[in-house]
């Protein structure tokens, strides 16, 4: 039997021979398919990490512009801030200053319209009372036949009427004046009367005005019964 | 409310409201000026009148119709009243009598 033992070692080794020889050479070729197909994923996998590392990168990148922006923007608002805070500051100021002149101006007006009230009712005043003193005038000259006026060197004129009873337009005139003495001087009389020097002596004598011009009256009207 | 600005005011440059407050206070000046100056035009006119009432010592009512010639003469001892009907006189006879009240003694 050892020629069997040797046959059947013989013919057992040959089967393991064909056993590896098939399987061993599947098993290599389905590890070296194997090792190629995770050769092929793993280098699909790197290009993709890689791909995405590189986008990571490139966000990152974006990150920090924007960052960079971000800041930049924040830098130019609060300036802007800054300078907001100075206008609305300096607009206060203004619209105070303006407030000012506006409430100084409101207060002028105010007062001018007050002055221009007493100024309107004083003219109303003055205008009545110049036009009283105008109607005096005229009562007086109309009434007494006297007109008075006042003539070139700071004389007065006295021009009587309604002293011809047959011409009562008839004007009888003299003039009077203060001469360098301060005293009455009767500088014309038209009629001349004789008594006009004694009636001057009197008035400067007497300071008695009215009976001055009364009597050169009856002196003028004594004229008209000659 | 005077404390809050118009809108007009808020659109309004301050040089124009200085303008405008300086124009208010330059018409304010002439206005006292031209106050001062009214106050001379009177004296004037009172100048005559006066003179007129020195002499006659007549002083008119004022208020009477214009034909009637009313007023007081004041004499130096007692005022005498004055009644005319004017249309019922010639001027000559009127103006005689009122200075038939003015005495002629010196």
């Amino acid at each position: 039997t050892e020629d069997e033992i040797i046959l059947f070692e013989k013919e057992m080794n040959e089967f393991w021979t064909k056993i590896k020889s098939i399987y061993g050479t599947e098993q290599i070729s389905q590890t070296l398919a194997l090792r190629d197909s995770c050769k092929e994923s793993i280098k699909a996998l790197s290009e993709k990490w890689s791909k995405k590392l590189k986008e990571g990168d490139l966000m990152i990148d974006k990150i920090q512009e924007y960052s960079n922006e971000i800041l930049q923007q924040s830098k130019r608002i609060s300036e802007n801030q800054e300078h907001l805070t100075e206008i609305k500051s300096n607009l206060n100021q203004e619209q105070e200053q303006k407030k000012g002149l506006t409430d100084s101006i409101q207060e002028l007006k105010e007062e001018l319209m007050k002055k221009k009230e007493i100024i309107s009712s004083k003219n109303k005043a003055t205008k009545e009372r110049v036009e009283r003193l105008c109607k005096s005038k005229v009562l007086f000259a109309e009434r007494l036949g006297l007109e008075i006026r006042r003539i070139h060197n700071e004389q007065l004129q006295f021009i009587f009427r309604h002293i011809d009873h047959k011409d009562p337009d008839k004007p009888y005139v003299f003039t009077l004046s203060i001469n360098e003495q301060g005293d009455y001087e009767v500088t014309s009389c038209t009629p001349p009367l004789d008594c006009i020097a004694e009636f001057q002596l009197k008035v400067r004598e007497t300071n008695n005005f009215s009976a001055f011009v009364a009597n050169i009256r009856k002196a003028f009207t004594a004229l008209t019964y000659k | 409310d005077r404390s809050q600005p118009t809108r007009l005011s808020l659109f309004t440059h301050p040089t124009a409201l200085r303008q405008e407050l300086e124009e208010l206070r330059e018409e304010s000046r002439r206005l006292e000026e031209d106050m001062e100056r009214e106050d001379e035009a009177v004296p004037s006119a009172a100048y005559v009148t006066q003179l007129y009432y020195k002499i006659s010592r007549i002083d008119w009512d004022y208020e009477a119709e214009p034909a009637q010639i009313k007023g007081i003469h004041y004499g130096p001892d007692i005022a005498q009243p004055i009644a005319i009907d004017s249309s019922q006189h010639s001027r000559c006879f009127i103006s005689d009598y009122l200075w038939s009240l003015v005495p002629t003694t010196w």
